[in-house]
């Protein structure tokens, strides 16, 4: 008997088949339609699923749904009447798809999979709770659901019993231990059902002490926690059950300030937010599972729901409570509910006997090694075939133990959230840059074109002119502020594929396709938690539409300068000069942006002159006469100032010709106030001023540069047209447009396009926000790249060594769903995955379920004496994970993964330097 | 030449057609929603509002022994896992 489960239309959807009660595929819908926690009906997770056994629609038994959509909508109503007339925005965004889909669910599975048979609803949590209980190695266990909301229900606890399960109590919606989770995640800057994560992972950087941590105690005045575990919120605090989930003005002043701007500087104050969050949550769980345990009086514990995925707790649930064995269902979020609902119904409705335990998560699609060939050959692929397995193990362990990044793509794809070992990248723990390697090679291939141009301490300079310890201008986004930052890493590599080109009157910007705009959408998205914030996007995702982008910054701190001095000349022959010398700087800007806009010098029979041209009429004469009188006597004659000095002469010869102009750099780091002279003076002379715009003329490409610089510094936003002359007698003149309006700009959709490229591409890494000012084509712009934490893999029978786990180690380490302490002295060792506060996300593996992913941990411990591998997932940044060959050939073409152990074939990234990104040519087999 | 400016202009005014009709259904929708949330959902507030019924649990209750509620979730006949609610 087959029975189809699914899930769709909330967060990730996924379909999962049960043949006889053994889970025999599963797969979330993201991995083939590509589009991360993709949402849609599984349409292609369905057919995979059927495809795997050679059967078709006729043969299922019966469906399972992961909920009772009329309860949800009955919830979904309530709070609309509820909080009338505040929720009337979403009510609108969200209504559509009540309508067209999420109440429509019988029909749609009719029509997409034709399928006539029976669809049976399965509560929410009821699911969640199946999809662990019923699958897990115990006979009789506990079970605790925590999400965000299924249909009422936000926690429920029950027990399981062969195949019963008996839903006791529950927390009901608008209380979510979940849904505060988001908040908060939300509050600190990060994206909602997908950076939840990142929160815990920041965590351990905060205060984790009750008493010394402040926001510990103000986060308990928003959640009131009995006893027995069970909890309310002062709703007061939140707007998610009437908006979008963004944290409410209340929770903003509690927390002592507004929503963080993604990407912006982390201060102690969010690491102890994310503290007080993690404590709390903790806290919260060990009293319901004491309450738990006290109820069912039993050892076994099963859990499930988006909060199992919070590693950080389940690594202490052991040492915390009275439950003497815990497991987790690998896909412990929503997306396991498809299971969940498939093996309810055999096990529990249908009464048939559990008979299968879930020991791997290796549920989704394989390829033979003649798929993967026939890819490999049809597109002409480079490749060596490895002799034998023996021969692909040591030559793997051999690769990854030379610091070679090794994709590795072996049996099926996993199913849940986490990459195991099949879709895997591999690399060298030891290696104590491994952390930045990875981080610059495969996730964050976020480069710019070798014509593009970058701010520096220096003026601006094209990135393969940056030197190693180059400061670089950054933009602090919470304060709109510039700051230099010393450069951490800058790399460069050849590339040759598709690039995005951003193209108007002021922008011009061509990126890889992974870079990280910074970047507002203006179109409404009724599926987009953040409208009117600035946040990092990818290029590839803004061709074709419509945004905005940040453009100038507030406020620059530089520094007073009290005086300039000017260079003393020879003494012994001019001994007969009085020498200026301490000139004070607020006069000697003005004058040399005089000088530079209207001076020239010229020596004329033992004179040495200077010239300022000016007529009388001119408005600006007063002004500029009196500055002069401050510097040395001067005479006026035909139009010009003239003063005639050998010193002053010396000094301003440096600017040479109208087309050699420019702004020494030294003065460019003098403080607002001062740049502010400087720049006046410079507009009196070759501005303009009109209609709210400063445009100043030059024919100087230097000076031009140097105007940009300083009107950013300024707060303007610039930019810059060039008028290239017919003429080779004369010179290009450049337009530089300055404005204080508009701080931002538009793209439209037909500005942006993908454009082939061949040749080098650069970026550059420094320590916080990683908003670099950078130009092309003249066109300033604000962009840049971020960062993340990497896990551990390791042998079942090593992990004690290395790890303070629970003993036996519980299955749910398998799935990466634990965090556990690395021992003291290893440390210092492998650095690359050890956490702040000393742990790590390891996932442990036994051979039975991955020979050859065990073996190469194996053989590379025997190589470099620690058997530990990095693991992180096979995807380009904000991409799910790899599920084709193709899939995982683009990702390797399209970042710095060296190899790729595909099968029994091994690829090298060199070899195969083709124009990935015509990706037609490798169109789907 | 010609027939490519003509096939231009001709997916232009498509595309200028599609956006116009899409337009025009989120301009219908959102008034139909609106109409909907200010007579059915506001009516049906103002009522409960009236009967003293709170729907969603918003404040603290200090003095409550739990918030535990009855769940009781247990397996059910066959022909109820047809039912949507
Ligand atoms: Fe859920």
């Amino acid at each position: 008997m087959y029975i189809l489960g699914i899930s769709c239309f909330y967060h990730d959807s996924s379909a999962a088949l049960l043949k006889d009660g053994t889970i025999v595929a599963a797969a979330e819908e993201e991995r083939f339609t590509r589009k991360k926690h993709d949402t849609s009906f599984p349409i292609n997770a369905v057919k995979y699923c059927l495809q795997s056994q050679n059967i078709t629609i006729k043969d299922i038994s019966y469906i399972g749904f992961y909920e009772k959509p009329f309860l949800k909508f009955e919830r979904v109503l309530s709070q609309h009447i509820e909080l009338f007339p505040y929720s009337f925005k979403t009510f609108v965004s969200s209504m559509p798809s009540w309508i067209n889909e999420k109440l429509r669910v019988p029909k749609i599975i009719k029509k997409k999979l034709s399928y006539t048979g029976d669809v049976l609803f399965i509560e929410h949590h009821l699911a969640h709770a199946a999809s662990s209980f019923l699958v897990s190695p115990f006979k009789k266990a506990a079970i605790l659901t925590t999400d965000g909301v299924g249909e009422w229900t936000t926690t429920s606890y029950g027990l399981g019993e062969g195949t019963e399960i008996h839903l006791m109590k529950e927390i009901r919606f608008p209380s979510s231990l979940g849904l505060l989770y988001s908040t908060i995640t939300a509050y600190l800057g990060f994206t909602v059902n997908n950076s939840e994560y990142k929160v815990m992972g920041l965590s351990p950087y905060g205060t984790m002490d009750r008493e010394k941590n402040p926001y510990y105690q103000k986060l308990t005045k928003i959640i009131d926690v009995k006893d027995d575990g069970s909890y309310r919120f002062d709703m007061d605090y939140f707007t998610y059950h009437y908006a979008d989930r963004m944290p409410s003005k209340k929770l903003c002043r509690l927390l002592d300030g507004p929503i963080r701007n993604p990407e912006s500087e982390i201060t102690q104050r969010h690491k102890d937010i994310a503290a007080a969050l993690q404590m709390l949550l903790e806290d919260t769980l060990t009293k319901i599972l004491n309450h738990v345990y006290e109820v069912t009086r039993c050892p076994n514990l099963v859990i499930a729901g988006g909060v199992a995925l919070n590693c950080v707790y389940n690594g202490k649930i052991l040492s915390k409570t009275k439950f003497k064995e815990v497991w987790i269902q690998p896909n412990a979020s929503d997306g396991g509910t498809s299971i969940g609902a498939a093996s309810y119904i055999y096990h529990t409705i249908l009464g048939n006997p559990r008979n299968y335990q879930q020991k791997t998560a290796y549920l989704g699609p394989e390829f033979t090694d003649d798929e993967i060939s026939y890819f490999l050959n049809k597109n002409k692929i480079k490749y060596t075939e490895f002799r034998d397995e023996k021969d692909l193990i040591a030559k793997t362990a051999r690769l990854i133990f030379e610091n070679n990044v090794v994709g590795w793509f072996q049996g099926r794809m996993e199913w849940g959230p986490r990459a195991l070992g099949a879709r895997s990248i591999l690399s060298n723990p030891c290696n104590l840059n491994m952390q930045e390697i990875l981080n610059l090679k495969v996730k964050h291939r976020e480069c710019y074109d070798d014509k593009t141009q970058i701010l520096t301490k220096n003026g601006w300079k094209l990135f393969k002119d940056l030197t190693k310890n180059e400061a670089v201008a950054t933009l602090n986004p919470e304060t709109n502020e510039l700051v230099y930052q010393q450069i951490e890493q800058k790399t460069e590599y050849k590339y040759s594929g598709k690039m995005v080109y951003f193209k108007n009157k002021r922008i011009n910007l061509l990126v890889t396709p992974e870079h990280n705009i910074w970047a507002k959408k203006i179109t409404n998205h009724s599926d987009s938690i953040y409208k009117n914030q600035f946040e990092f996007e990818k290029a590839i995702n803004l061709v074709s539409r419509e945004n905005v982008q940040i453009k100038a910054i507030k406020r620059w701190k530089g520094q007073e300068k009290k005086y300039f001095l000017l260079p003393r000349i020879n003494r012994k022959k001019y001994s007969h000069l009085w020498q200026l010398h301490k000139i004070r700087m607020d006069i000697w800007l003005e004058f040399l942006g005089y000088y530079i806009s209207e001076g020239c010098f010229c020596y004329d029979k033992g004179h040495h002159n200077i010239y300022v041209a000016q007529s009388l009429k001119s408005k600006h004469y007063e002004k500029i006469k009196k500055c002069l009188n401050k510097i040395y006597h001067w005479g006026y004659n035909s139009g010009s100032f003239k003063l005639s000095n050998k010193q002053l002469f010396e000094y301003l010869k440096q600017f040479g010709k109208a087309k050699d102009k420019f702004i020494p750099q030294e003065l460019l780091g003098v403080s607002e106030r001062q740049l502010k002279i400087l720049f006046e003076a410079l507009m009196r002379g070759d501005g303009t001023y009109r209609s709210k715009q400063y445009k100043y003329t030059t024919v100087s490409k230097k000076l031009a540069d140097n105007v940009q610089e300083l009107g950013l510094k300024l707060g303007y936003s610039v930019t810059t047209s060039k008028e290239v002359s017919n003429n080779p007698n004369h010179n290009d003149v450049y337009y530089v447009r300055l404005n204080k309006g508009s701080k931002t700009s538009y793209i439209r959709k037909n500005q942006s396009s993908l454009i082939y490229y061949r040749g080098k591409v650069y970026c550059v890494t420094v320590p916080k926000y990683n908003l670099l000012c950078v130009k092309r084509d003249e066109k300033i712009v604000f962009s840049g790249n971020s960062f993340r934490p990497f896990a551990p893999v390791v042998c079942e029978d090593d992990a004690s060594k290395y790890f303070e786990c629970d003993t036996p180690i519980p299955e749910a380490t398998d799935f990466m769903l634990m965090v556990y302490p690395v021992k003291e002295k290893w440390r210092a060792k492998i650095p690359a995955v050890t956490h702040v506060d000393g742990s790590g996300r390891l996932q442990t593996v036994r051979r039975f379920q991955n020979k050859l992913y065990h073996d190469v941990i194996k053989e590379f411990g025997k190589l470099s004496g620690i058997p530990i591998l990095i693991n992180t997932s096979f995807n380009i940044r904000g991409e799910p994970i790899v599920c084709t060959p193709y899939d995982a050939y683009k990702c390797m073409m399209g970042t710095g993964i060296d190899y790729l152990a595909i099968g029994k074939f091994l690829v090298k990234r060199e070899d195969n330097q083709n124009d990935l990104w015509d990706s037609e040519i490798y169109a789907k087999d | 030449m010609k027939m490519d400016t003509l096939k231009k202009i001709f997916t232009g005014f498509k595309n200028g057609i599609k956006n116009f009709g899409n337009i025009i259904t989120i301009l219908i929708n959102t008034v139909l929603l609106a109409f909907v949330y200010f007579v059915g959902v506001g009516v049906s507030s103002i009522f409960a509002k009236l009967s003293r019924k709170k729907l969603l649990e918003l404040k603290l209750s200090k003095q409550a022994p739990t918030y535990w509620s009855d769940l009781g979730l247990k397996k059910k006949p066959l022909e109820d896992y047809y039912r949507q609610f």
